[in-house]
């Protein structure tokens, strides 16, 4: 049923395997909120969760998916700054090879990065965000989500709103969300569109207010204020006036729509803290919590497809 | 000593020639053209292969001096002559950079020592290729330099291009310039677009080529200096280049080997050896460059050999 030896992007996936981590996932949400939240499905395996960027959230959530399973893990940092690029990476991927490591999760700033080091090493390569390429773990548990909250992941309207032009987030939501024959919409100022953005299945729109109308689902991405502000639009105030999602842009969307984030959040530049905080509206949580259940299950086929290579 | 090569297919550009032949060859030196069938005398059976005057390649980045651990004039000479080419131009992009005449005349005496092939170098047009100042025009060209210019880089000054120019006409001497708006072109590694989005790999816009030709071509009109567009590959470059012949500017633009035969597509999955400067270009401009190749709007096709990594 997922006949990959590593997880790199959510484009080589069929709809079927997509559904299939999804009902994994759905299990491991269920044991987690178990007293004992231990499976032993990898027991003695090695995970190493190889970061070049920073994270905290991500790598906890690999990090106790791993634990929970029952694996060693082990949590390398390496801070892209103090490396050499290409060589290196090379060199990094093959020491830790020589280590047998059974897993590997990987982080890391420049887009691809993840391919060529699942090229150098023998064991299961899981792509933790690779630059502004891909971040499959991500759409996999917010597909979760979107199913869990509406009971399906299917035939709805689904607006992803913000920087898609260096979100890797975006691409493996619009891929993942096209495969499960959902209608995607994008939201943002033409200068947060990637180019040829038209052939990627989705309908685009540069006023919110159009793009949220009758939305089931509205996903909100985080903005680089810092790095975007007066390059891709004039201040963060003005653009939390026309991209910002506000209550009162959400009523435009469908009466029960979810907001979803994938953190963290700039409260007050892409999203208004209180909508943010809105338990009824706002799936962030949810997400956080099947982050998790869904890396548990990724880790869990991952694993099943070392056993019978 | 007479030798016979036989049975080729003869391209003999001064004639126009291109069909069956073959040479005799006395003391090294061609002694007779023989069109049509070969006689029947003992000799070298070219079984149908291309026999003509070697090429001549004016885009080659060597290393030395500074990287021969990349490429020496003794690598690039083999390389070169293995493919039929027997005359290369280096480029100026060395460690030091070719801005002193006594560093042209070191390249070349290494390059003669070396390479079994002719090889030529052109200048740097300004001191270390940074664009801030003009570098010693006529003493470059009176070391040996065929040619002035900042190999790959692009000068971003347009006063300083200007003096340059005109310097540059009071000697009558060529001024080969790269062609890439270097604020848009700056820090990328593929053409926008829908493959370059998918990839999540930093892109220039196809224009910045434009921008750029279109800018020195207006420093031509004005200084009337003679010009080489070192390397165009987009169909969007053509229409100043036909603008400006009309006008009856001294101008030529080569088009390398990578242009005509590869797309953006080869860089899918990260091919980083398909990486190249300027970057590869859609379908579209590949086939306008072909034919711009064969129609004589392009004069020049180039290696653009760079194994700079």
């Amino acid at each position: 049923m997922f006949a990959h030896r590593h997880l790199l992007g959510i484009a080589p996936l069929s709809p079927q395997e997509i559904t299939g981590i999804l009902d994994l996932a759905e299990e491991y949400a269920a044991l987690n909120l178990q007293g004992a939240k231990r499976a032993d499905r990898l027991t003695g395996r090695t995970q190493i969760n190889l970061f070049f960027e920073s994270s905290t959230r991500t790598m906890a959530s690999f990090e106790l998916a791993g634990q929970r399973l029952g694996a060693d893990v082990m949590n390398m940092n390496v801070l892209a700054s103090s490396m050499n690029k290409g060589e290196t990476l090379i060199d990094t991927a093959v020491t830790l090879n020589a280590m047998h490591p059974d897993l590997l999760v990987v982080r890391h700033g420049s887009s691809g990065a993840v391919d060529l080091l699942a090229q150098k090493v023998n064991c299961a390569v899981l792509n933790a965000g690779d630059g502004r390429h891909e971040h499959p773990t991500q759409a996999l548990l917010d597909a979760l989500t979107i199913r869990r909250r509406k009971g399906r992941v299917q035939r709805l309207t689904i607006a992803i709103c913000g920087d898609i032009a260096n979100s890797r987030v975006a691409r493996s939501n619009i891929l993942c969300l096209n495969k499960l024959e959902n209608r995607v919409r994008v939201i943002a100022p033409p200068t947060l569109l990637p180019s040829g953005i038209d052939r990627f299945g989705v309908e685009i729109f540069t006023d919110m207010q159009a793009g949220l109308e009758g939305c089931d689902v509205v996903m909100m991405l985080r903005v680089q204020n810092e790095r975007l502000s007066g390059a891709a639009f004039p201040s963060t105030r003005e653009y939390y006036h026309r991209y910002g999602l506000t209550s009162e842009k959400l009523a435009l969307a469908a009466p029960d729509a979810t907001v979803m984030h994938p953190g963290p959040m700039n409260r007050g530049v892409e999203i208004d803290a209180e909508l943010a905080d809105n338990a009824e509206r706002s799936a962030i949580q949810e997400q956080v919590e099947m982050g998790v259940a869904t890396r548990m299950a990724v880790l869990d086929l991952l694993a099943r497809n070392l056993e019978a290579a | 000593m007479s030798l016979h090569l036989l049975n080729a297919r003869l391209i003999d550009p001064a004639t126009g020639y291109d069909g069956p032949g073959a040479l005799r060859i006395e003391g090294g030196e061609i002694a007779e053209v023989l069109r049509g069938p070969s006689p029947t005398v003992p000799g070298i059976d070219c079984e149908n292969k291309v026999l003509a005057p070697g090429l001549v390649d004016i885009r080659v980045f060597v290393g030395e001096p500074g990287a021969e651990y990349r490429e020496s004039f003794r690598t690039a000479g083999a390389s070169a002559a293995a493919g039929g080419v027997t005359s290369f131009v280096a480029q100026p992009d060395t460690t030091p950079c070719l801005d002193d005449p006594a560093l042209v005349q070191f390249a070349l005496a290494r390059a003669v020592q070396s390479a079994p092939v002719n090889v030529h170098v052109m200048g740097a047009l300004t001191k270390g290729l940074k664009g801030r100042e003009m570098a010693e025009q006529s003493f470059l060209l009176d070391a040996g330099a065929l040619a002035l210019t900042d190999g790959d880089h692009v000068v971003e000054n347009a006063k300083l291009l200007r003096a340059c120019m005109a310097y540059a006409s009071g000697l009558g001497a060529l001024i080969s310039h790269a062609v890439q708006e270097p604020s848009l072109s700056h820090g990328t590694c593929a053409t926008s677009g829908e493959m370059a989005s998918r990839l999540g790999l930093p892109a220039a816009p196809a224009i910045a080529e434009r921008m750029a030709l279109e800018r020195d071509l207006a420093l031509v009109e004005a200084t009337g200096c003679s010009y080489h567009a070192a390397q165009i590959s987009t169909e969007a470059a053509l229409p100043p280049l036909h603008r400006a012949r009309d006008r009856g500017l001294d101008v030529t633009a080569a088009v390398s080997i990578h242009h005509l035969t590869l797309n953006e597509f080869d860089i899918a999955d990260y091919r980083t050896f398909f990486k190249m400067t300027p970057p590869l270009r859609s379908e579209e401009d590949r086939l306008a460059m072909v034919e711009a190749a064969a129609s004589g709007a392009v004069d020049i096709i180039c290696s653009s050999h760079n194994p700079a990594g």
